[in-house]
């Protein structure tokens, strides 16, 4: 335990990950002792006596060795990765006070530090009149609520916690996407939701004006939503916005309704609102649409502002759609008979959700860490059951390493584990790319898959490895596409189309199933 | 409600946003934030006594 000593949690993962790369040890963290990182390393086997005792200003570097001298040198490294200066600039303040003196005319802050330390610096902002963007986690909900009344009463955006991406006039904040300007907000309960829609709607040739994150629990019933209306108040004014669109993961029923309701009541705009997963089946309004998945939001928020637009996209989201259901009847003629299930491996918990809910309307019960129903419930690291997909951005994979959109290493340690089941029919990943994201990302996916691709190959099986490439053209070139499929995956453009093309790898539903699920979560009608 | 129309950003703990912001060419400033060292209990009661 080093007392006293303070790195930031991304610093924390990165060497940990460094730490681990050297090799010579089983397991190894290097965390700031708080309580939560206390109770995670006890659940890992990584809590020793003097751990216990380290306070929250205090550094625990725990590893598992298999012997007394590795753990002598591995200690000795930790050390010396811990000792290393961390880059600094002239840009860097030691604390609040003094950056914000220094700097005249601040609108924003964008907080990254342990939770339960959120609503200090948080409400110092909001005190300043300063918009806030919050990507921990772990905040108290009820320092969560208090912070949000404190920011509307402010008539400022409190953006989070646990906000994967905000883009406000074109400056990506967190993680996000270089998207063209246009007149489309986006409001997300969802960071991967917001990448997803904002990407889409960039591939469609459309833009958008602002993409605002609340925070994954804004939409929980005691959170109420606050931030939510705070967003639609601020896009209702802002000139450049002209339709809205609202993407959450599952909600509350009334919830739902309550927003919806305000929307119906007071909006002068339009609106697209994706309650990913919602099995209710909403009346279309003239101010509001439903749409059941982000693709199909998108078509349908580019027919409420762009005519051509949204017709060009309709034909090309349509002839992809053909051509995957085409992909799909030949490909399941190539699988054994044993290969019945598909496996999902995903760093967007959004993208997890949507494909949850179109392979359960194919395949029937999906395992999954985020099932609330406790029968298909599984622990992200337990052995998958028949059909299962796993959000890896859960908590349980995030203690002391970067979250999987950055760092893919237990996701492709998973993606080798489910090649090697013969009873796998076929594996869906989604690859996040811009802002934060290392390039390292599409080689070492290249690679995997390949490997993957080639262990079930000596097994004489064929694997097929979709593949969900969320980005834009500065982000991803052809020739990263062209890798990836050299290494045998197939790209999609949309999280939905993979979902539904893997559901008809395995089953092939009545054509009328078939057409009412292109039309929910395709946006096309196949005929 | 006024959503800004410049970004000038202070970036509280992980430096990536800091560099996520500044690559955007918006204008930011980061702080090295350390969480305030909490004093022993038995150190707060001596230093309250002697009017610390």
């Amino acid at each position: 335990m080093k007392k006293g000593f303070f790195r930031d949690s991304v610093q924390m993962m990165l060497l940990t990950q460094e730490l681990k790369r050297d090799g010579g040890l089983m397991d190894a963290a290097i965390v700031m002792g708080t309580t939560l990182n206390k109770d995670t390393l006890m659940r890992c086997g990584l809590l020793t006596h003097e751990g216990e005792k380290a306070g929250e200003s205090d550094t625990i570097i725990s590893i598992t060795c298999a012997d007394q001298p590795s753990l002598k040198t591995a200690l000795e490294r930790a050390e010396a990765l811990l000792s290393r200066n961390p880059e600094q600039t002239k840009s860097d303040f030691s604390n609040v006070e003094s950056a914000l003196n220094a700097s005249r005319g601040t609108t924003v802050a964008t907080l990254s530090i342990p939770g339960q330390f959120v609503k200090e610096v948080a409400s110092k902002m909001i005190e300043k009149n300063l918009h806030v963007f919050v990507f921990s986690d772990h905040v108290p909900l009820k320092d969560e609520i208090d912070l949000k009344v404190a920011a509307v009463k402010n008539n400022l955006l409190f953006m989070g916690p646990e906000a994967g991406t905000s883009i406000i006039n074109g400056t990506v904040l967190g993680f996000g996407n270089l998207i063209r300007k246009g007149n489309i907000g986006i409001i997300g309960a969802s960071g991967t939701g917001i990448q997803e829609s904002s990407t889409l709607l960039h591939l469609c040739g459309s833009g958008i004006s602002h993409a605002i994150g609340v925070g994954g629990r804004d939409m929980n019933k005691e959170v109420n939503g606050i931030m939510t209306l705070q967003a639609i108040t601020a896009l209702e004014e802002d000139q450049n916005t002209n339709a809205i669109m609202v993407v959450s993961k599952p909600v509350d029923s009334k919830m739902r309704d309550k927003i919806v309701n305000v929307v119906m009541k007071r909006s002068m705009k339009k609106y697209v609102f994706c309650f990913i997963g919602d099995s209710e089946r909403l009346e279309d309004t003239k101010e509001v649409r439903y749409a059941r998945s982000i693709q199909s939001s998108v078509l349908r928020i580019l027919e409420l502002v762009d005519k051509p637009r949204f017709e060009a996209s309709r034909r090309r989201f349509e002839r992809e759609a053909k051509a995957s259901i085409g992909f799909a009847n030949n490909l399941s003629e190539t699988l054994i008979t044993r290969q019945n299930y598909v496996r999902g491996l995903f760093a967007g918990g959004t993208l997890c959700y949507e494909s949850k809910a179109i392979l359960e309307e194919i395949l029937g019960p999906v395992f999954s860490n985020l099932s609330a129903n406790s029968r298909f419930h599984l622990q992200g690291r337990d052995e998958s059951r028949k059909n299962t997909l796993i959000d890896f951005g859960e908590g349980e994979f995030t203690l002391a390493r970067p979250h999987p959109i950055i760092d893919p290493s237990f996701r492709i340690e998973r993606l080798m584990q489910e090649a090697r089941d013969p009873s796998v029919g076929v594996i869906i990943l989604d690859l996040i790319a811009g802002y934060g994201v290392s390039k390292d990302s599409i080689e070492l996916f290249s690679r995997a898959i390949s490997e993957a691709i080639e262990t079930a190959g000596k097994a004489n099986r064929t694997l097929p490895i979709f593949l969900y490439v969320c980005g834009t053209e500065g982000e991803i070139s052809p020739s990263d596409i062209d890798s990836l499929r050299d290494s045998g995956a197939q790209v999609f453009t949309s999280n939905a189309l993979m979902a539904l093309t893997a559901g008809l790898v395995l089953r092939k539903p009545h054509r009328h199933l078939l057409r009412r699920l292109a039309n929910d979560y395709l946006g096309v009608d196949i005929k | 409600m006024k959503i800004p129309d410049r970004m000038v950003i202070v970036n509280v703990g992980a430096r990536i946003f800091y560099d996520t912001a500044i690559s955007q060419k918006a204008d930011a400033v980061h702080v090295n934030w350390r969480p305030t060292i909490k004093l022993e209990k038995d150190l707060e009661a001596i230093l309250r006594r002697i009017g610390g």
